[in-house]
């Protein structure tokens, strides 16, 4: 006769009440399928080795790096609140750091000789700004993150924000790349001491982050000097153009009226309308 | 070519550079902002767990992020190193709860330094070290002097079998955790503090930490400490000069009395019932729950009781009034006797129901009608059938109606703690000696401040029966410091409590030898500007700190009198699992399907990930 269940149990002194774990370990069955159904159907409970539903914290460091953990943990919950440990969360804030450590080391020969002052900040075309205006947006976001509450979850959330916006900056300006990636490191390095220090190195500077000053906010990058707006022609958007952001109605209906764009959607036609919002979008009513 | 990110390799290069240039040092300077980020110390366990790594993980990123703001930050760590998972290590397996303690240490200790946390190691505190321990001496010797440490006999959980004091936790449904004898309830000589001179003090000042702890565990301290005004009313009992004395917040229900009730404990519950028909049962009911431990007591719900055969005499309405022994009556709390009022109170109305007592009503709410066969009217309202006080609001008939008392000499207004004294001592080996000499001539000597430490012996035998310190002759037997005549050592040790009330001042100034702390570096660094921990210490912990704080304060010892200015409790990490059984109802199969089936059925689901 097969072997029941029940039998198999029993000989291994594990009951039904046991967790699951024991009985995937035991037959050698798929263990992902198990973290698949933990995920569906399983109940939440604090960690404990009579559940054996513990996390190690050495494992983890072994496996990712003390960086990952610290990481992971800080970014899963505001500090006040209770998280599930979940495989995939860790993995996302490993494939983060991995992320951040191949771009500045991808980008360390060509910004480790730069040096910048503010003076060269000024006049800057609207991609630069855009990149500049984000860093700065983000150390303001935080410190006031972390000085409110400990909402240390949301600052790192702005982190890895202004990781992405720096990944796809199309500009070629290295005191603008450099400034980033500096802050970026200064930013990471409460949470993810390591790195940051590694970093700090790599892009050509001395001693470690713990020394240096936390960043601060330039008001003037937050200032948004040109903005970019919708045009819609007939309700549908037929152009994106770029105006300062101060300019009134009829600053920007000059620019939009020489987008080539706009041009193929009114030449020729009657325009009976345009509403504009300012820093919103332009909407021109066309007829014939 | 891209460098590969060897996380490994650069954390453990950093972790010896850091620690080669002593990067987080950290001295008083006092013409720089300070700010001390304290997250609470833990037990040396064996292993650190994820909830340390998130406590301390927060607490690192405060440290560091405040530091490159240009703060002078303290960011300590040691061990709560005394406690019963050592003792019991050492019953299990022999090895010297010291050794197992120190092993633990050493490991947890690289484990928080594999993590990065950026404490300053030379600031080190382990309590169990004689170092550390001698000061709990000195602070207990100055509570001793100023009586507020004081020795009076407590109850205790006793294992008649092993001969031994047991914790609350020791007791497992009413048997003693190793040998499974019934637990009985004993009275010792105990050491206990006097925490309840300061309930007022602990009480008010919690008005300060309004907006910077958490709602929640103000709220818990503010009921620990369970202050109430009401009334001291004494009842007498018929036939006798007995009187019953109880306390109520509710005088103004004074009227509406139908039965008193005791708890088992009080002397007056078998004492009435002799030579009554009832003497049998209440003397089999007293047992029943004197055998009982507390915490058994505690989660009992069904309201039982048993009649003395005796009544008391409401002294406002000379009406006669059944005395019962009743279940959910706390010795300990209060006078352990109670008014009943079942009308009033649900707990007196429920028992009132179940041995059919009248229930009288004597507060009307103030709109609609109230049925008081169906529950107890429990709110504020106005007095009925209470003779000269009907239409008066509550609020008004307590005062009045304790005034009365008070012309009539039976009561008194009062204002009741919950708040109980500290019992710190503990039947143990693995704590601080309490610094107490025995004297057949001049009784109770504390140690001289010049003798302390009182060390703990090392050469012990760990048996699991009784105080292993009681066998240590050489410890035992001492010299009388007043008389030189030989004399006994107390063999209590202190409550483990009392190492993490004081520890984070102890680690602004953590080699002093003269002193616990230095007064100006204490002074420099407190109050701990933001404290971390689990919510879990709501209570004990954290008011044992404020009172310590405040009675050093007192002494002259530190300027501050609350310890913690910002408190944030963290969540827990918590990790989903099922079960097997759950496992079987996701499949739709039972215990009986076979194991080949099973792993095909698993296969199937792997496939339809897939």
């Amino acid at each position: 006769m097969a072997q029941t269940l029940k039998q198999f149990l029993e000989e291994n002194h594990l009951t039904v009440n046991d967790n699951a774990k024991l009985l995937f370990e035991k037959l050698g069955l798929p263990i992902e399928v198990l973290k698949e159904l933990e995920e569906k159907y399983g109940k939440s409970d604090k960690m404990s080795k009579s559940k054996h539903n513990t996390v190690d914290p050495d494992e983890m460091i072994e496996k990712y790096g003390a960086d990952t953990v610290r990481l992971y943990i800080l970014f899963a919950a505001p500090p006040q609140n209770s998280f599930d440990w979940i495989d995939s969360g860790i993995e996302g804030a490993h494939r983060f750091l991995k992320r951040v450590w191949n771009f500045v080391n991808d980008k360390a020969e060509e910004i480790k000789d730069i040096s910048y002052t503010k003076e060269d900040f000024k006049n800057l075309p609207e991609e630069d700004q855009k990149l500049r205006r984000k860093v700065h947006q983000t150390i303001k976001k935080v410190n006031e993150d972390i000085t409110r509450e400990y909402q240390f979850n949301t600052a790192i959330a702005a982190i890895m924000e202004l990781m992405n916006e720096l990944t796809s900056y199309k500009g070629n300006n290295k005191k603008v790349l450099k400034e980033a990636i500096e802050n970026l490191i200064l930013m990471l390095s409460p949470f993810t001491p390591f790195i940051a220090d590694e970093l700090w190195k790599t892009i050509g500077k001395d001693g470690y982050t713990i020394q240096q000053t936390f960043p601060e906010p330039d008001e003037e990058a937050l200032v948004e000097k040109t903005k970019e707006i919708p045009v819609q022609i007939n309700g549908k958007v037929r152009a994106k153009i770029v105006v300062p952001a101060d300019a009134d109605e009829e600053a920007v209906k000059q620019i939009a009226f020489e987008n080539e764009n706009v041009k193929k959607w009114i030449d020729g036609k009657e325009v009976v309308k345009v509403i504009f919002i300012k820093g919103k979008i332009l909407n021109i009513v066309v007829k014939g | 070519m891209t460098r590969e990110y060897n996380f490994k390799e650069i954390e453990e290069k950093l972790l010896k550079e850091w620690e080669e240039k002593n990067l987080f040092k950290t001295e008083e300077k006092p013409d720089k902002d300070k700010f001390y980020v304290l997250e609470m110390f833990p037990y040396p366990s064996g292993r650190i767990h994820m909830g340390h790594v998130r406590n301390y993980a927060i607490g690192d990123v405060v440290n560091r992020y405040l530091r490159m703001k240009g703060k002078n930050t303290l960011h300590p760590m040691g061990w709560d190193a005394f406690g019963m998972p050592a003792e019991n290590a050492a019953i299990k397996s022999g090895v010297h709860p010291a050794k197992w303690t120190y092993e633990n240490i050493d490991y947890m200790r690289k484990e928080l330094k594999r993590l990065g946390f950026s404490y300053d190691w030379d600031r080190e505190v382990t309590t169990c070290s004689p170092d550390y321990y001698k000061w709990n001496q000195w602070i207990f010797l100055k509570m001793y002097e100023k009586g507020i440490a004081y020795r009076k006999s407590a109850v205790v959980n006793w294992c008649p079998h092993d001969m031994t004091v047991l914790a609350n936790e020791q007791v497992i449904e009413g048997r003693c955790w190793r040998c499974d004898t019934p637990v009985v309830q004993k009275e010792i000589p105990s050491w206990f503090l006097r925490i309840t001179d300061y309930a007022e003090v602990l009480l008010d000042d919690l008005e300060e930490l309004k907006g910077k702890w958490p709602e929640a565990v103000l709220t818990m301290q503010k009921n620990w400490i369970g202050k109430s005004i009401g009334a001291t009313i004494r009842f007498p009992v018929e036939d006798s000069t007995a009187t019953i004395e109880v306390f109520t917040t509710r005088p103004d229900t004074i009227f509406g009395v139908t039965f008193m009730a005791l708890a088992p404990e009080h002397p007056l519950a078998i004492e009435l019932a002799k030579g009554t028909e009832q003497e049998e049962e209440v003397e089999a009911f007293v047992q029943k729950y004197l055998s009982m431990s507390t915490r058994d007591r505690n989660i009992i719900d069904e309201k039982e009781g048993v009649f003395t055969g005796r009544y008391a005499i409401n002294p406002m309405t000379g009406e006669k009034v059944p005395i019962w022994i009743a279940n959910y009556i706390l010795w300990g709390y209060g006078t352990g006797a109670i008014m009943a009022v079942p009308a009033h109170d649900e707990r007196d109305h429920e028992f009132a129901k179940k041995y059919s007592i009248p229930i009288k009503p004597v507060i009307k709410p103030l709109e609609g009608e109230w049925d008081y066969e169906e529950k107890a009217f429990e709110d504020e309202g106005i007095l009925i059938n209470s003779n000269g006080f009907d239409g008066l609001p509550s609020s008004q008939a307590k005062e009045k109606i304790t005034e009365e008392l008070e012309k009539k000499g039976i009561g008194e207004k009062t204002i009741n703690f919950r708040l109980r004294d500290w019992n710190i001592s503990r039947q143990r080996y693995w704590g601080t000696p309490i610094p107490i000499i025995y004297c057949d001539d001049c009784g109770t000597v504390p140690v001289p401040e010049e003798d302390l430490p009182v060390l703990l012996p090392e050469n012990v035998e760990f048996t699991g029966m009784g105080n292993p310190l009681e066998k240590v002759e050489e410890f035992v037997n001492t010299t009388c410091p007043k008389c030189g005549k030989p004399a006994k050592r107390e063999t209590d040790t202190m409550d483990t409590f009392i190492d993490s009330s004081w520890y984070f001042l102890r680690y602004c100034d953590p080699h002093n030898e003269k002193a616990p702390f230095d007064k100006e570096k204490a002074d420099y660094w407190m109050p701990v500007d933001l404290y971390i921990g689990g919510i879990e210490h709501a209570v004990l912990h954290l008011l044992y700190s404020r009172f310590f704080t405040k009675f050093l304060k007192e002494i002259g010892l530190v300027d501050v009198k609350e310890p913690f200015t910002q408190l944030l409790t963290q969540g827990m990490v918590l990790k989903k699992w099922i079960k097997i059984e759950k496992l079987l109802e996701i499949l739709g199969v039972d215990e009986n399907i076979t194991i080949d089936e099973l792993k095909k059925k698993i296969e199937n689901l792997k496939e339809k990930e897939k």
